[in-house]
């Protein structure tokens, strides 16, 4: 016996003819697998149940603000049904979104991994993940929470008859899902990538992906210590931001929005790595300044924890500390401003083509960037006074949260749907849902910067009549968007059954996962990759593409 | 880090096996001896100083334990700055939070 | 070498590789760990900061005995634990076992004192609520964070034991690689486990007393 300190283990043959879906075809073998790819499809199942939770809700709020007084529901129902879209597609679709699925799905692959580094953690994950939606989905059957999803305190603690608790109790649990999420992925990045894939080779989405997985790592155990002192105070009746025994309520919003400000950029900064890989592929061009993208994200996932007190100016907070944080929310803008700068400049003398992804990319940046600019109104502290808690505020957010990340998960969506099940999907179709879903989107919420800055403040049932004309033209919006919302699963599944067959890399895009065949096998590579290359190296150095090229100049495993 | 030696030879174990229990029974004195002191100095009536001795004293046995009892002396660099990380946070977090409430 | 075949797990290639990552995942779950904790300890130092008397006054009422010797206890688990897991690296079953036992042991003890003491809390009334003992402002403040921190806390000791138990169980079983990362990432998360009390120490019980 030797006693080898190093053990290999040979990789499994892979079948010739399988592939990760073939690979078990029963229902267990999905539940039970601890495949990346089918964990990504298992998330990306629950994420698409509990987006149309949220959006039913939200429907109802727009049905019901087409007329100025409530007629349809109550002023409780109103209140739990805003909650419960908040509470909902914060927790259960943006956050997981592009992460647990085009993360958990792409980021071996495009290291050249087998798996991620902890592949019974990462079902682990989402198991937890269902466990918090159940117990939230009871909350909500049960009679729903009227808290807003901010949960504040003393309301939620004290004065709420709604099911917080059991609200509280969901968040929590989905919470451990992120965190573990988190740990996964940063100890793939560090300790799986094959060899010749340096840390500046990695593709800009993997580096994405590690900067949200730090934000998730030490953002979110603050929420869950957070949401339990709510279920000690409300529960067990130990006070701790009760006015009446000395404490604050303003320490609930600082550990609150100490998570929640980092979690926006958990939602953003996927987002923004799946632009790049969607503008660079159909501008057929390197990215323009790949180091400052890579400072950029790692800036913004840094700096974003110490603009939390933004949400903060109208509380009471104290003016100094406000100050500071107002000056921290201008500075956080810059290197979301230096990656739209690099997006542009890799977009020009580029040999542009306008598939779906493509459309989808670029009204990312154009509507990430009004969402972006109109941060910096809020960040400002006289504006903040005024249009703080009205539509302006909701505009801004949904600018970026939907406008932005939505956007991009619809571009991550049709890019790798022909790598993840290939098969291609109808291209006419899919221009026609992104453009509709773009103008849809403006109708719905331009209206809304208008109505914030004329005074219609959040969360409220009723407005003024004058208001009218805004919010009508804000729910007919959010019909228009809603039918572009829809459109996608139906030639999507449709691609399933009869759609052509994608071939490897039917966009001729550069990175490791169009090296390996669509689906993939079960392993993922075949023969593990070695890695030669800078990303996107569409064309030559110093010369641009060729234009109406659709072979890239080198892959990531191609030497120079 | 690996010493995954399942098969040397019985005064090599035994060496082992000592200098295990010696390393980890001297910091555990150490602590000890921490504690003993944090308790007694609890006692003098320093004002402020007192927590702030306290929290030092905690500080250095938090240290203690990481480095010898957690083995990052011997670990990978990056596995070290992946310690120290969340301490660094809770200082963001503490101060940004405290320029609120000192300053009201 | 089946034991330590055994402990290899898809999708790593290398046993020291698994070993290497294990340690950095977990010292990765602990920084949220101390994330999680310090969202508490930022509740007990402003309300700390806000009502130092109040506070002062909570933390003369806990009990210093039992909470010294739960800090040499917690400790001197971490000592056994510390031994374990160097034992396990370096192949010594008996010794790595016993070190589990003894941590197990001593976790125990722990948890008993801590039953002993909150039994003494509540006959003197230092729940929070209707018939609290103190009347100081902040005071139920600071209870209400020992009862948090220190309960949290527990639950956290009470699931490394039953991590431990089963590592005790399968380890006397001979079903445990010594090998495996598992004996070394249950000790870093005891250690987090001691590290906790370590900090809330000072915090719960030596205020006040000068």
């Amino acid at each position: 016996m030797s006693g080898a300190t190093i053990l290999v283990r040979p990789l499994t043959p892979v079948p010739e003819s399988g592939n990760y879906l073939t690979a078990g075809r029963t229902i267990w073998s999905w539940l039970t697998s601890t495949d990346h790819k089918r964990i990504a499809i298992l998330y990306a199942i629950s994420i698409t149940v509990f987006f149309f939770i949220g959006a039913a809700a939200i429907a109802v709020i727009r049905f019901e603000l087409l007329t100025p007084t409530g007629q349809y529901i109550s002023d409780d129902t109103y209140n739990k049904l805003f909650t419960l879209h908040g509470v909902v597609m914060v927790w259960f679709f943006l956050i997981p979104s592009i992460p647990n699925t085009f993360g958990n799905f792409l980021l071996p692959l495009m290291i050249g991994a087998p798996d991620v580094a902890f592949p019974r953690l990462n079902l682990f994950s989402w198991y937890l993940n269902i466990a918090g939606g159940l117990f939230t989905l009871y909350a909500v059957i049960a009679g729903g929470v009227d808290t807003g999803w901010t949960f504040y305190t003393p309301f939620s603690t004290m004065f709420s008859n709604s099911h917080v608790l059991a609200a509280a109790a969901g968040v929590f649990v989905a919470g451990f899902s992120s965190i573990a999420t988190g740990v996964n992925f940063i100890a793939t990045i560090h300790m799986l990538r094959t060899e010749g894939m340096s840390w500046m080779r990695l593709p800009l989405f993997v580096w994405s992906l590690y900067a949200t997985s730090l934000v998730l790592i030490l953002a979110t155990p603050v929420l869950a210590v957070t949401l339990l002192l709510i279920v000690a105070e409300r529960w067990l009746g130990l006070p701790i931001f009760d006015p009446a025994h000395g404490g604050d309520p303003l320490l609930f919003q600082h550990l609150f929005w100490f998570y929640s400000h980092p979690a926006v950029y958990i939602m953003i900064l996927p987002a923004m790595g799946v632009v790049t890989e969607v503008i660079t592929c159909f501008a057929r061009r390197r990215v323009f300044g790949y180091d400052f993208m890579v400072y950029a994200l790692v800036a913004i996932a840094g700096i974003g924890f110490f603009v939390w007190g933004h949400h903060m100016f109208v509380s009471g907070q104290s003016p100094y500390a406000s100050l500071v944080f107002s000056f921290l929310s201008f500075v956080v803008a810059v290197p979301s401003a230096i990656k739209v700068f690099n997006w542009t400049a890799t977009l020009y003398r580029g040999s542009i083509s306008f598939e779906a992804p493509m459309l989808y990319a670029l009204g990312f940046i154009g509507l990430f960037t009004i969402g972006g600019s109109t941060g910096l109104f809020l960040a400002s502290i006289p504006v903040d006074i005024q249009v703080h808690d009205t539509y302006f505020v909701i505009a801004h957010f949904h600018y970026i949260m939907v406008g932005g990340s939505v956007s991009a998960f619809f571009a991550a969506l049709h890019y790798w749907w022909p790598k993840i099940t290939g098969k291609l999907y109808d291209e006419a179709w899919a221009r026609f849902a992104a453009i509709l879903m773009f103008f849809g989107f403006n109708f719905t919420f331009f209206p809304q910067f208008v109505l914030g800055y004329l005074g219609n403040p959040r969360r409220y049932h009723v407005y003024p009549p004058q208001f009218q004309v805004f919010h009508v033209m804000s729910s007919t919006g959010a019909s228009v968007l809603a039918a572009a919302y829809l459109l996608p699963p139906i030639y999507l599944i449709w691609s399933m059954r009869w759609g052509r067959a994608a071939g490897d890399n039917p966009w001729g895009a550069t990175g490791l996962e169009w090296r390996t065949s669509s689906p993939p096998p079960l392993h993922n590579f075949l023969n593990p990759p070695k890695v030669e290359q800078q990303p996107y190296a569409y064309h030559p150095e110093g010369r641009g593409p060729v234009p109406g090229s659709r072979t890239p100049y080198r892959t990531q495993d191609q030497p120079s | 880090m690996t010493g995954l030696e399942a098969t040397a030879t019985t005064s090599a174990r035994g060496d082992r096996f000592r200098s295990i229990w010696r390393r980890n029974l001297v910091v555990w004195l150490a602590l000890d001896l921490l504690v003993f002191a944090t308790l007694g100095l609890a006692y003098l009536p320093l004002g402020y100083f007192n927590i702030a001795i306290a929290l030092t004293i905690a500080g250095v046995k938090i240290v203690l334990v990481a480095i010898w009892f957690m083995e990052l002396r011997l670990a990978k660099p990056f596995t070290q700055l992946a310690s120290t990380i969340g301490f660094v946070w809770l200082l963001v977090m503490f101060s940004l939070t405290f320029s609120d409430f000192m300053t009201r | 070498m089946s034991e330590a075949a055994g402990a290899l797990r898809e999708p790593w290639h290398s046993l020291s590789r698994q070993r290497e990552a294990a340690a950095f995942g977990i010292w990765l779950f602990l920084a949220s760990e101390l994330l999680f904790f310090g969202g508490m300890l930022l509740c007990y130092a402003v309300c700390r900061y806000s009502h130092p008397q109040g506070f002062l006054e909570a933390a003369r009422q806990t009990n210093i005995v039992f909470g010294t010797v739960n800090t040499l206890t917690l400790l001197t688990s971490s000592f056994c634990m510390a031994i374990a897991s160097e034992a396990g690296k370096s192949g010594l079953r008996r010794l790595a076992i016993g070190g589990l036992a003894g941590t197990l042991m001593l976790g125990f003890v722990f948890l008993v004192i801590k039953g002993l003491e909150y039994r003494d809390d509540i006959s003197q009334h230092l729940v929070p609520g209707a018939h609290f003992a103190l009347p100081q402002l902040g005071a139920q403040l600071f209870f209400s964070l020992y009862w948090m921190m220190t309960g949290v806390h527990a639950l956290h000791l009470t699931v490394g034991m039953i991590i431990i138990a089963r590592l005790v169980l399968v380890g006397i079983r001979r079903e445990l690689p010594l090998t495996s990362p598992e004996i070394q990432v249950t000790a870093l998360y005891w250690h987090l486990v001691d590290i906790i009390w370590i900090i809330l120490y000072p915090l719960l019980y030596l205020g006040g007393r000068a």
